[in-house]
């Protein structure tokens, strides 16, 4: 079968998406008539990431070893600067959002801290004992950014990691920061989201509730405008006063 | 019977009846002059029939006697009625139809009593019609159907000129009535009713028409009272027209069609006439108002329109009284939440408007929510810079204060009657709490309140309304005022040898307001007789912990000038300033402040009663009409005045009450409802959930936003959370 311009289009689109190989690609497209989004989510709603579930085999030795390359000389852990080491050799910048995806696997408690175990089992999690390996991840990695429900439990597990020690909510200022990063190409919405928030006078801290209602609110939004907003929803106060702000 | 033995002929027992019986009954129908058939006459005939009817066949006659029966009826009918009425129409023919039935049922009777023995054997044996059944049928077919749509329009045209006031026999048209309702077992035996209806539905349209186009000239031509009395005045002819001529089924039947047409239709017309319901509200037409509720309240929705027109007529009334008073702030500048004149204005407008719900509207519950909706929407407006509730508590503070102008006790108890209607339409009882309670301390506290009595009362007039929990600091305190006196009392009798008058008031924190506590350096003489109630109360009570509100204290002291001495009655901090003066006879503004350990917010305030106020007990230095911390003071050693006693002012009030406690505590209360409604839910929608926790709070009415954002409070702190996958469903976190 020969596929039109199109379909070409779309199958590069997908397998960029899914990371699948061509002949499987193309079974999931004709079985959704060449429906690229309904495709998506039929292929992650399979459970077709068979990588996520079980993880290569890897060397703990290995492992061990890469954790002393990066760990601090004062401490037991990996701190500023070995995060900074670690992002050149994986190829990435340290602000590129795929660190949040590295840090989740890490299951890293907080933002510029890498625990022992956090790091061991984060990489065996990953499949990972060579940092070529892991280079050759990324791009796997950037794509469960575009798996809503993975980048659901990316976004959420962002807020407890990025938060102070010892404080409830996330901070004004990290919180803007963060959604720039998370959502900022995604949703456009942000960008006004950001602009209300920094013209209030009180500039709170963001509770964990904001922070995760604040996705489903731009998830709707992108879906379906406005409209998909109900305001006796039970929607945070601050999200009912952006749409107000919205609609003044 | 001996008779019995010899057999009748069919024709010759035939002929004896037709000759003794029938004849002779017809011809006195015709002629009216009758010979009375005797017992024996009467008992020949029926033994006739019966020997006829119990011969044994072939000479058993029933069949042919019952077929002869019906024969004679309908040759009755149709020799001697149907000619009568034939050509006759209107009053006419309904007189003609009330005699034929009269007839008819004589010759029913009659024959009946011949032919009984019919009834009992033949007529049951082979399932027909009785006699009089068999009789009727025959007059219903023959004459009722022929003529039944000349006679209905003879009946509505006969009703027509009674209208029009041409008097006619009622007793005739009840008389067809009775006519039609008798017939009907006929026409249906199971619904003897309905061949009423073909009349009755005739009558009503012809109600309907008749009274369509009186209404469509009257509503134009009328105003609305006279339309009003018009339509008053037709219903009740027309009911007595009904209850004359008509069913008594047919009345409220009649009634409703009237009250369509009249009232119903043109509602809104007549309400919104320049003579409407407006001005009728506006000129107090009690009477035409009251009719006006009667006309309306039997139809469906009649009273709505109404009660909206009431509804806006208060708020008018009350927005005027808003608005003089916010023309009288505007000129006075000066605002304060006093203002006894206004409250009385909103009161009497109340009494007034009560009155009116029970003289014209019968207290009708469509009109009680009329008043209320009204006087909820007029209360929970702010007027100016204070709320009603703040208004209302100063009125009661009023009320209830010891003063010069003091009004009786019955006159008072009606005030705070009156008072507390107002008060229950309060959306922000709270307010009032607060306020109510910073007044009532401050009554009870400096003895300012008038009479116990009066307290409790009002304060058992908020519970009825509220509940307990309303008011149990109010009770609280007043039972609080009364344990101090004993205890005060006991102490001074342990005691008597303290070197000053020194009595002591023991208090429940929790019942009364919060009071800012500084904390002043007392002289030793207070500070002795603190140290010994300290002792003595420790020694009489277990866990109790006590703290001293020394900015409440009242103290009376003496001063030697040199025109004499005086007492002055004052709080502690004034008392402790002036006893500085025993040492030294001028202090810096600072001195006073170190020495006694004052902030500058309450230094100055204390300085100010001393230097500014009427009786002047110090001098200072400095600018004139404000304290610097530069200034110092010092005595006037020629102080005078014609009092021995001297009250110095207070250092001035802060506000009636703070807002911030007011939102605290109704935070506090929101958290509490929804854990309470969590706890016994577990699980429960959004909506639900707010739904639920405003009814729950009877106190104030709370925001949408401030519930949603306590359930989000509780959130964060973990108590409830949301559902995994619907954000709209909380789930409780025990």
């Amino acid at each position: 079968m020969s596929l039109n311009s199109r379909q070409r289009e779309k199958l590069a689109q997908f397998m960029s998406i899914t990371g699948m190989q061509d002949v499987p690609a193309k079974k999931f497209l004709t079985s959704k008539n060449w429906d690229l989004e309904l495709a998506v989510d039929e292929f992650y709603n399979s459970g077709a990431q068979v990588s996520r579930d079980q993880p290569a085999p890897t060397n703990q030795k290995k492992i061990d070893s890469l954790f002393t390359r990066y760990k601090s000389s004062t401490s037991a852990q990996i701190e500023g600067e070995g995060i900074e080491n670690f992002c050149r050799d994986i190829g990435i910048e340290p602000m590129d959002v795929v660190i949040l995806v590295i840090s989740k696997y890490f299951n890293a408690a907080t933002m510029g801290i890498y625990t022992k175990d956090e790091f061991c089992n984060g990489m065996k999690a990953l499949g990972c004992d060579e940092i070529s390996k892991l280079r050759q991840k990324i791009p796997d990695l950037r794509r469960e950014l575009n798996n809503p429900q993975s980048f659901k439990e990316i976004y959420n597990y962002v807020f407890a990691f990025s938060r102070d020690q010892g404080v409830r909510n996330l901070g004004f200022e990290t919180a803007i920061a963060l959604w720039r990063l998370l959502l900022g190409e995604k949703y456009p919405l942000v960008n006004r989201w950001i602009g209300f928030l920094e013209s209030r006078d009180k500039k709170h801290d963001i509770s964990k509730d904001t922070w995760e209602m604040f996705l489903d609110f731009a998830i709707i939004v992108e879906r379906e405008g406005l409209q998909g907003y109900d305001p006796s929803g039970a929607w945070p106060v601050l999200i009912d006063d952006f749409v107000e702000y919205l609609n003044s | 019977m001996q008779s019995a033995a010899k057999t009748i002929e069919l024709e010759d027992g035939w002929q004896r009846i037709q000759e003794e019986g029938i004849d002779r009954i017809i011809d006195y129908l015709e002629t009216s002059n009758l010979s009375n058939f005797s017992k024996k006459q009467y008992s020949e005939l029926y033994t006739i029939v019966y020997n006829m009817c119990t011969q044994r066949p072939p000479k058993n006659y029933s069949s042919q006697l019952y077929d002869r029966y019906s024969c004679s009826i309908k040759d009755y009918i149709q020799n001697h009625i149907r000619p009568r009425i034939i050509n006759k129409s209107d009053i006419g023919l309904l007189t003609e139809i009330q005699v034929c039935w009269k007839n008819q049922q004589i010759m029913m009777k009659w024959m009946k009593n011949f032919f009984q023995y019919l009834d009992r054997h033949h007529v049951n044996q082979n399932s027909l019609p009785n006699l009089t059944i068999r009789g009727l049928s025959i007059f219903y077919g023959e004459v009722v159907t022929q003529c039944k749509s000349k006679i209905i329009s003879a009946f509505i045209h006969a009703l027509e000129l009674d209208r029009n006031g041409e008097h006619i026999d009622r007793d005739l048209l009840k008389n067809v009535t009775d006519i039609f309702m008798k017939v009907g077992t006929i026409h249906k035996p199971n619904d003897p009713a309905d061949f009423y209806n073909f009349l009755e539905s005739s009558v009503l349209e012809s109600t309907r028409n008749f009274y369509e186009a009186k209404s469509r000239v009257w509503i134009t031509e009328d105003s609305c009272p006279d339309y009003l009395l018009k339509v008053e005045r037709c219903l009740i002819e027309e009911m007595s027209r009904a209850d004359h001529c008509l069913h008594p089924s047919s009345g409220q039947k009649i009634r409703s069609v009237f009250l369509d047409v009249m009232i119903n239709i043109h509602e809104t017309t007549i309400l919104e006439k320049e003579t409407g319901i407006a001005y009728l509200l506006n000129h107090h037409k009690t009477d035409d108002m009251h009719r006006l509720y009667r006309l309306t309240s039997e139809l469906a929705n009649g009273l709505q329109p109404i009660a909206q027109a009431v509804t806006k007529y208060i708020k008018e009334q009350g927005q005027g009284i808003i608005k003089q008073k916010l023309a009288k702030i505007a000129i006075d500048k000066k605002e304060s939440p006093e203002d006894p004149e206004f409250v009385n204005a909103f009161m009497n407008a109340q009494e007034k408007f009560k009155s009116l719900i029970s003289e014209c509207f019968q207290n009708n519950s469509i009109f009680q929510r009329a008043l209320n909706s009204a006087f909820e929407e007029l209360v929970n407006q702010k007027i100016g810079k204070h709320g009603f509730s703040e208004i209302l508590a100063c009125y009661a503070d009023r009320l209830l204060k010891k003063s010069s102008e003091r009004l009786r006790d019955e006159v008072i108890e009606e005030e705070l009657k009156k008072l507390l209607e107002l008060f229950e339409h309060l959306a922000d009882k709270d307010v009032f709490a607060e306020i109510y309670k910073n007044q009532l301390s401050k009554r009870l506290l400096n003895d300012t309140s008038a009479s116990e009595d009066a307290e409790k009362s009002f304060i058992s007039k908020m519970k009825m309304c509220c509940g307990a929990s309303y008011t149990c600091k109010f009770e609280g305190m007043i039972m609080d005022l009364h344990l101090a006196q004993e205890l005060d009392q006991a102490f001074k009798e342990s005691r008597p040898d303290l070197p000053i008058d020194f009595s002591v008031q023991v208090l429940t924190n929790s019942h009364w307001p919060y009071y800012k506590n500084h904390n002043v350096i007392l002289p030793v003489c207070f500070s002795d007789c603190i140290h010994v109630f300290n002792r003595y109360y420790a020694a009489n009570t277990q866990h109790r912990v006590l703290t001293w509100t020394n900015c409440l204290g009242i103290v009376t002291l003496t001063g030697y000038f040199d025109q004499g001495q005086y007492d002055f009655i004052c709080s502690t901090y004034q008392a402790c300033v002036l006893y500085l003066f025993n040492d030294k006879s001028t202090y810096t503004y600072t001195e006073i402040k170190q020495v006694m350990n004052f902030d500058d917010e309450t230094c100055k305030g204390v300085m100010k009663t001393f230097v500014f106020s009427k009786n002047k007990i110090l001098e200072k230095t400095g600018e004139e009409r404000k304290i610097n911390e530069t200034d110092s003071f010092s005595i006037r050693s020629n102080f005078k005045t014609n009092q021995k006693k001297v009250k110095l002012p207070l250092p001035s009030k802060e506000e009636n009450y703070s807002r911030e406690k007011v939102s605290e505590d109704r935070n506090l209360a929101i958290e509490a409802a929804v854990v309470r409604i969590m706890k016994s839910r577990k699980t429960i929608a959004h909506s639900n959930l707010v739904a639920e926790v405003a009814g729950m709070l009877s106190v104030f009415k709370p925001q949408v936003r401030d519930i949603k954002s306590r359930i989000e409070n509780l959130i964060s702190r973990d108590y409830i959370e949301r559902d995994n996958e619907d954000a709209n469903i909380y789930h409780y976190k025990a």
